[in-house]
């Protein structure tokens, strides 16, 4: 759904949903991909996608992207409370780690800016798939499979007490 | 970043001996990009020394690309050298320059006045070489990333590759363009007459293999120069600027167009935040007039504009707060306001619109109060007030606007008021109706209305009564004497002025004698009219009902002056096919109505609701009568009942007669109409009508508003040619006929009486009284009727040959000889012992010889000599034959022989019987009466085998 939303209309806006273009879009991610993601445990998982939504937020804190980062924002906050219902507050959603020292940001409309931008997004939408991959394996019951959150948070309260009988 | 190629010393000769003229070269030559602009910045210098001489000079600017023939441009700069002073100068370039390299070179001459011999170039500079980017081994597109064009302008792009003759593609807005190779490594794209694609920007790439470098141009329209660009104030603190800044230019919102304020007098600026208007702070006392330059700016094109202004004349003032109303009354208040800019040396002028509900005043003052006086009475006013500045108009404040209301005060006026007077057992009972007074008049809240009844009679009595505010009427019943009626309104200020009628029972007892007029309704209403009255008559009241066919009729009046007699009555409840009734009343200068005269009509008249039921009667040729029933009748519902209208349509189209009326219809069919006045009459005679054609017949009641329904019928008229025969042909014969049978009866009678008189009767004969009979008579006579004639013998009588010496043949199937001619009795009774009486009569049968009875008595001649000779005999005895027997000669007498009455014959008379009576056979009839010379008999040319039959004289004489 977010894919289909923000890559796309992004690319229609801008006039860069064209063959050549499209293929400039599509690059290499900075992000964690499925492999990385799901050998995490629970909560490093969580926290990873807190984190890396939280560097998405930052890279697209530009007025075009407004509804795409207050709809980041929202995954983040469901994501922290989460993690809240794990690990004490502080702990539970941790600032993103130092952003790596990137290229100069591009002149605001300009081609690089564009090509730029549309990468973010690409690279959040393949980040997001790799998410969901990996939420699947989590498991959750036949019976459960229409209630994925209910399921993920039993998962995450069972991993809680695993650790703490641990 | 410049490149000097070569490095020069400038040169600065003097000739001694001669002229002087100075040379200075340029120096210092720098040049370097500005890719936003696209420009080619080059700057140089001249020797110090020549700054303080101030010296006009031209520098000649050549700049090409690679080689000097490749010149691009070559500029001729001129300038007066001022101290301290780096010339620049700025060479917007349509290729990028990131493209290629430029060079530039320079060379200067004094253009002095002063030093006129100087007029001499100097040498070129080196080239100073601005590189471009093709040699970097880089893959780029210039412009890069991002570019501003205006609409409809062509843009220049260029790709450079990594390495020589690289493939590479350019697309714009991914069209494809073919480009100019300029060099091995770079090629130049144009895109003419670029458009508006998006705010976001029209992309422009290179793509090498599977990179690709691009930017964004950003197309905008042109930006338009500021318009109506005018400053003012409100308070003498604050200046706000507007403008109207033209079309947008549709480019995104970080690329804005800017627009700024600069004031020349104080040299400040300020950058306006909104695209159509500035607010600028007024220093207070210091300055009045004021020079204002817009300048509005975007990445393409700059615009200015510019307004010069005293302050103090462009003033709009501005209300504090509302104004107030203050010493409300009846019929006045106060207004207060407070304006601003309130500085001493201005001086306002104000204008007031007062409006209560029906119309405005306006009032002007240069004070910041105002008495509104002569206002209404209880009515919702509401004023408004605006200021100007008096010394020099520039706007009109806004309205400042505040609603009140005057007090109450006594009704002013009388109430129009008016009665119904229906007579009741022992009085009448009186209807007074009044209309509420208008709010003018009202002058606040009716409370009630009192009602004053005093008699006018020999005891003085005085009833009064109040009514509801909210009624109209009251109703009282009053004895036979007059009385004055007074009926006033009041409201919480007093009482009105009492309006007076007297009412009187004498006034309605003349309405039966006055004839009800018709009158004829107009879209606009019905007019009336009636004859002026007496002296007296203060004023003519016409009074009718809104609704006459409802039991609340919605009664109505309208008053009118003396001198009006007649006006057209107007009411929103008049409609169509309603018949109102109106009375008019005079009402003398005692308040006293009387009737003049009663109208009734209709605003405007419906068709009858009916459809009479049409038959024919009497159907000639020429001629039918109409007859019709039908439930037609004078109702008020639709509209007076005048009559029927027959429309005669033809079949075949003919021209109406003088009776009919020619009708077009709608569908062009032209019609004869007939107009029957009398609704009573169901009868139309139609004359005039065309023999054998066909009719319709449409019979209509007719209103002042059209036709009702038609009763058709269609009718066919009788034949033309039976009719004609009739009247040519039939009737003159039968004339004819007529006149001959009677002039041949007359003639009959002529010959018979002459010729042939009546046969005797034999009952009167002599004969009987010579006959002695014993017994009856009638056993003597037999009747004709018992006669039956059996069979005729013809028997040949010798005496032909005696008399005439001719043979006489009797021609037929059977006879031969004695040709003597017998009636003989045939079946049983043919030997009846009843004797016969046989006449034989040669004319009768002469005229029944048509029809063949007498066939078998023809004689013809057997000698062709005689039968000439018998032939003009018998001419002559045709001739002879109508001569009267008085006539007949006497030689003649002898050879004639009268065959006619037979006298009676009975079985024992045989022998008394005259010789020339033929002898009495059994049966008695008339025979063939004839006159015929003795001897002779009548011939007939042969004719063919045709049986011939001879009877001769002597035959006839024979008793049959």
């Amino acid at each position: 759904m977010a894919k289909k939303d923000f890559l796309k209309a992004f690319m229609t806006d801008q006039g860069l949903n064209s063959p050549h273009l499209n293929e400039t879009c599509t690059g290499s991610s900075d992000f964690p991909v499925t492999e990385t993601l799901k050998d995490l445990p629970p909560v490093t998982f969580l926290q990873t996608v807190s984190q890396t939504v939280r560097l998405i937020e930052q890279k697209l804190n530009e007025p075009v992207f407004k509804r795409m980062h207050i709809y980041l924002q929202g995954i983040d906050n469901n994501v922290c409370c989460m993690l809240q219902a794990l690990l004490p507050a502080p702990a539970a959603c941790p600032a993103p780690a130092s952003r790596r020292t990137l290229s100069p940001t591009p002149t605001v409309g300009s081609f690089s800016w564009k090509l730029e931008r549309c990468k973010i997004i690409q690279s959040y939408q393949r980040f997001m798939e790799a998410v969901g991959k990996v939420l699947e394996t989590w498991g959750a019951s036949p019976g459960q499979r229409n209630r994925k959150r209910r399921s993920l948070l039993n998962v995450l309260l069972g991993q809680r007490r695993k650790v703490r009988a641990g | 970043m410049s490149h000097v190629l070569t490095p020069r010393i400038h040169l600065s000769l003097s000739i001694a001996g001669s002229s002087e003229y100075l040379v200075y070269p340029p120096e210092s030559i720098n040049v370097s990009i500005r890719s936003d602009e696209q420009c080619l910045d080059i700057q140089w210098t001249v020797h110090l020394h020549n700054y303080t001489l101030n010296l006009k000079m031209i520098f000649q600017i050549d700049i090409y690309r690679s080689t000097l023939s490749n010149t691009v441009e070559n500029k001729n700069y001129t300038t007066t050298l001022k101290s301290n002073e780096t010339l620049q100068w700025c060479w917007h370039s349509v290729l990028p320059l990131e493209c290629t390299s430029h060079f530039v070179r320079i060379r200067s001459m004094v253009d002095d006045e002063r030093f006129p011999e100087s007029r001499i170039w100097s040498s070129w500079s080196p080239p100073v070489v601005s590189k471009g980017q093709e040699s970097s081994g880089e893959f780029h597109i210039f412009p890069n990333d991002i570019m501003y064009a205006e609409e409809d302008s062509s843009v220049t792009f260029c790709c450079i590759s990594r390495t020589d003759n690289d493939k590479i593609e350019f697309f714009y807005e991914d069209r494809y363009m073919q480009g100019i190779k300029l060099s091995s490594r770079t090629t130049m794209f144009e895109v003419k007459n670029v458009a508006f694609v998006r705010r976001q920007g029209s992309n422009a790439y290179c793509k090498l293999d599977s990179s690709i470098d691009g930017v964004v141009l950003y197309v905008g329209g042109v930006l338009e120069e500021p318009k109506d660009f005018s400053c003012q104030t409100r308070d003498l603190e604050t200046l706000n600027c507007t403008w109207h800044p033209g079309r947008d230019t549709l480019l995104p919102e970080h690329l804005p167009n800017n627009y700024s304020l600069f004031e020349w007098f104080s040299q400040k600026k300020v950058n306006c935040v909104h695209r159509n208007w500035c607010a600028w702070q007024l220093a207070p006392d210091m300055q009045d007039t004021y020079n204002f330059t817009l300048m509005a700016e975007n990445k393409l094109r700059k615009r200015r504009t510019s307004t010069f202004f005293n302050v103090n004349q462009q003033v709009q003032p501005k209300f504090v707060g509302e104004i107030s109303i203050e010493n409300v009354d009846a019929t006045e208040a106060t207004l207060r306001w407070q304006i601003i800019p309130n500085q001493k040396n201005l001086t306002f002028l104000c204008q007031i619109e007062v409006y209560d509900n029906e119309k405005g005043i306006e009032y002007n003052t240069s004070n910041s109060e105002f008495t509104l006086s002569g206002l209404q009475p209880y009515t919702a006013h509401s004023v408004r007030v605006r200021c100007c500045i008096a010394s020099h108009f520039w706007k009109w404040s806004e309205w400042n606007s505040k609603n009140f209301t005057t007090k109450e005060d006594t009704p002013s006026g009388a109430l129009n008021i008016w009665r119904i007077v229906e007579p009741v057992s022992g009085g009448y009972n009186v209807k007074i109706f009044w209309k509420p007074l208008p709010t003018f008049q009202a002058n606040g809240k009716i409370l009630n209305y009192s009602i004053a009844m005093e008699t006018l009679g020999k005891v003085p009595k005085v009833d009064i009564f109040f009514s509801d505010s909210d009624s109209n009427s009251t109703e009282k019943i009053i004895d036979e004497q007059p009385y004055q009626i007074s009926v006033a309104a009041i409201n919480s200020a007093g009482s009105s002025i009492p309006s007076v009628i007297v009412v009187s029972g004498n006034t309605e007892k003349s309405i039966q004698n006055i004839k009800e007029d018709r009158v004829n309704g107009t879209r606009d209403g019905i007019y009336l009219s009636w004859k002026p009255d007496s002296e007296e008559t203060e004023s003519y009241v016409v009074d009718w009902c809104n609704y006459p066919w409802d039991a609340i009729c919605d009664f109505q009046w309208q008053k009118f002056g003396s001198n009006i007699t007649s006006a057209i009555i107007r009411s929103a409840a008049f409609q169509s096919g309603v018949r109102y009734n109106f009375k008019i009343y005079g009402l003398s200068t005692k308040h006293e109505p009387y009737l003049l005269a009663k109208k009734t009509g209709y605003t405007q008249e419906l068709a009858l609701d009916c459809k009479p039921e049409v038959t024919v009667d009497n159907l000639a040729s020429t001629s039918l009568t109409l007859n019709w029933k039908d439930n037609c009748t004078d109702e008020p519902q639709y509209g007076f009942f005048k009559g029927y209208h027959i429309y005669k349509k033809p079949e075949v189209e003919e021209p109406c007669d003088s009776e009919t009326e020619k009708q077009v219809f709608s569908d062009n069919i032209v019609v004869c109409m007939y107009t029957v006045s009398d609704t009573k009459q169901k009868t139309f005679n139609v004359k005039k009508l065309q023999p054998n054609s066909t009719y319709s017949f449409e019979v209509k009641a007719f209103t002042g508003g059209g036709d009702s329904l038609a009763g058709i019928i269609k009718v066919t008229t009788g034949t033309h040619e039976n009719t004609n025969l009739m009247m040519t042909i039939i009737l003159p014969m039968a004339l004819f006929s007529l006149l001959l049978i009677i002039g041949l009866n007359l003639k009959i009678q002529w010959v018979k009486e002459k010729c042939f008189p009546d046969i005797p009767d034999p009952y009167k004969s002599s004969v009987l009284s010579l006959m002695k009979f014993k017994g009856n008579i009638h056993q003597a006579i037999l009747n004709t009727s018992d006669c039956i004639p059996d069979a005729i013998e013809v028997v040949n009588k010798p005496e032909i040959s005696k008399t005439q010496g001719l043979r006489t043949i009797l021609v037929g199937n059977e006879i031969t000889t004695p040709a003597y001619l017998y009636l003989l009795p045939v079946g049983k009774d043919a030997l009846d012992s009843q004797a016969c009486i046989c006449f034989e009569n040669f004319t009768y049968c002469q005229a029944a010889s048509d029809s063949g009875s007498c066939s078998q008595n023809q004689m013809i001649p057997t000698d062709q000599m005689m039968s000439v000779e018998s032939s003009e005999h018998l001419l002559k005895v045709d001739k002879d034959y109508i001569r009267p027997f008085g006539n007949t000669p006497a030689g003649e007498e002898v050879s004639l022989n009268y065959v006619s009455q037979l006298a009676p014959t009975m079985s024992g008379d045989k022998g008394n019987s005259s010789p020339n009576l033929p002898e009495p056979a059994h049966c008695s009839e008339y025979k063939m009466q004839m006159v015929i010379p003795a001897g002779l008999a009548l011939s007939f040319p042969p004719e063919g085998d045709r049986p011939i039959s001879v009877a001769s004289l002597d035959q006839l004489e024979k008793p049959c």
